[in-house]
């Protein structure tokens, strides 16, 4: 029961902090609800995929593609660029803290962390762009298909 | 005068609006691309880089008509983004004329924002409170939660009166992270309450250019080194930026004190 809390309060969590940031993106309405629950999501299947491997860098591809897909799938619901929800449902797992501490390192003088978390840093944010890049291509790759075979008929 | 000159005013208010309000450098010229075939041009070519954008196309007398326009970035609006996207899908599919196309595009250039400023403070404050909890690892802990409520507000609502003053990002940056970090430390310091860390952590989180840094990783993918490079540098400094801050407060904490924290 209590682990069944803490999950709850962990969704909600992030569930709240993707919502303030897709505020500041100014996105609105239904749009903002969807793009929240797609961080909610994000975080839910990093968690729910650790079973399936300990390594943080092909969890973060999985999630990325998964909520790429997820992004793609509403945008050409709501005919709306797929960006508005790609970039705020993964905000919970960019790593901009990595970034953060890698600096913090750096100014601080300590080189050791500066290369290691530097370098984390790097492959986290390659596994999350080679996600969305690899996903979002595949969906024009498609959406491209059906419009020629419509202009043919 | 109806002469083919008159294209690019749509062309060019469509990729700014969509550049300014932070969208990708390839969805700049893809839309340009767009417009321009669905406005019956000939060798539509456009080049977008974070800073400005090249625009050239056939006229019907063979000449080319050529265009730069510089641009600034300011606040992400995907709104706006939306709303061109939309346009420019109005005239490819319903046959919407160039004056049309153009009018709607000031009208989505002139409307004010929806909100004012002191409601982002209040987005941000509840965005800070939700990180700073979801790092905690969802164990829900009221303090830290309050605290980063706090410090988040408080951190926006500073950032915002700076650039108001017309003072320059990077000083707003400096001086953010500056009261991100030191009030959680003030805070738990007198009151003993809630976890430093996760606070500062949670708080720093609308701050950090984690966006930035995703789109120049994208970009050097999709093989747009310009954009990837200049988005990494923006990265980075603002990170360094965010960092110094931190550091600066944690410096100030440990000197009246008399015990640094991190």
């Amino acid at each position: 029961v209590n682990t069944l809390l803490q999950g709850i309060v962990m969704f909600l969590s992030s569930f709240l902090g993707t919502l303030g940031f897709g505020f500041l993106f100014n996105i609105r309405g239904k749009k903002l609800l969807l793009a929240a629950t797609g961080g909610m999501l994000s975080w839910l299947l990093f968690l729910v995929l650790r079973p399936l491997t300990e390594s943080e860098v092909l969890r973060y591809f999985l999630v990325s593609a998964l909520i790429t897909v997820y992004s793609e799938v509403l945008a050409r619901h709501l005919k709306t660029p797929s960006a508005t929800f790609c970039i705020v449902s993964l905000v919970p797992l960019v790593p901009g803290s990595g970034l953060y501490y890698t600096m913090a390192n750096a100014l601080g003088g300590n080189a050791e962390g500066f290369v290691s978390k530097g370098l984390h840093t790097l492959e986290l944010t390659a596994a999350l762009s080679l996600g969305i890049v690899l996903v979002t291509a595949l969906f024009r790759k498609r959406s491209k298909n059906g419009t020629n075979r419509i202009k043919k008929e | 005068m109806l002469d083919d000159s008159r294209f690019m005013a749509p062309l060019q208010l469509a990729g700014q609006l969509i550049m300014e309000n932070g969208g990708e450098t390839y969805r700049v010229e893809e839309t340009i691309a767009r417009m321009g075939r669905a406005l019956g041009l000939r060798d539509v070519e456009s080049f977008a880089i974070p800073s400005g954008i090249f625009i050239s196309y056939r006229k019907s007398d063979g000449s080319l008509e050529t265009a730069v326009k510089r641009v600034r970035r300011g606040a992400t609006n995907l709104t706006r983004v939306d709303e061109v996207n939309a346009v420019s899908r109005l005239l490819e599919n319903e046959g919407l004329s160039c004056e049309e196309a153009l009018e709607r595009l000031e009208a989505i250039a002139h409307r004010r924002p929806l909100v004012s400023p002191w409601i982002l403070v209040l987005a941000v404050a509840i965005s800070s409170g939700g990180w700073a909890v979801m790092f905690g690892g969802g164990k829900w802990d009221f303090w830290d939660f309050a605290c980063a409520v706090i410090a988040g507000g408080l951190m926006q609502g500073f950032t915002t009166m700076l650039d108001r003053l017309r003072m320059k990002s990077l000083v707003s940056t400096l001086a953010g992270s500056f009261l991100a970090a030191l009030v959680p430390m003030f805070f738990h310091h007198f009151t003993g309450l809630g976890s430093v860390e996760m606070i500062v952590a949670g708080t720093l989180m609308p701050m950090l250019p984690g966006v930035a840094m995703t789109n120049a990783v994208q970009g050097a993918m999709r093989g747009d080194m310009v954009s990837a490079m200049s988005h990494a540098i923006s990265a980075i400094l603002t990170a360094s930026l965010i960092a110094g801050g931190v550091l600066t407060a944690s410096w100030l904490f440990g000197l009246l004190t008399g015990g640094g924290l991190m």
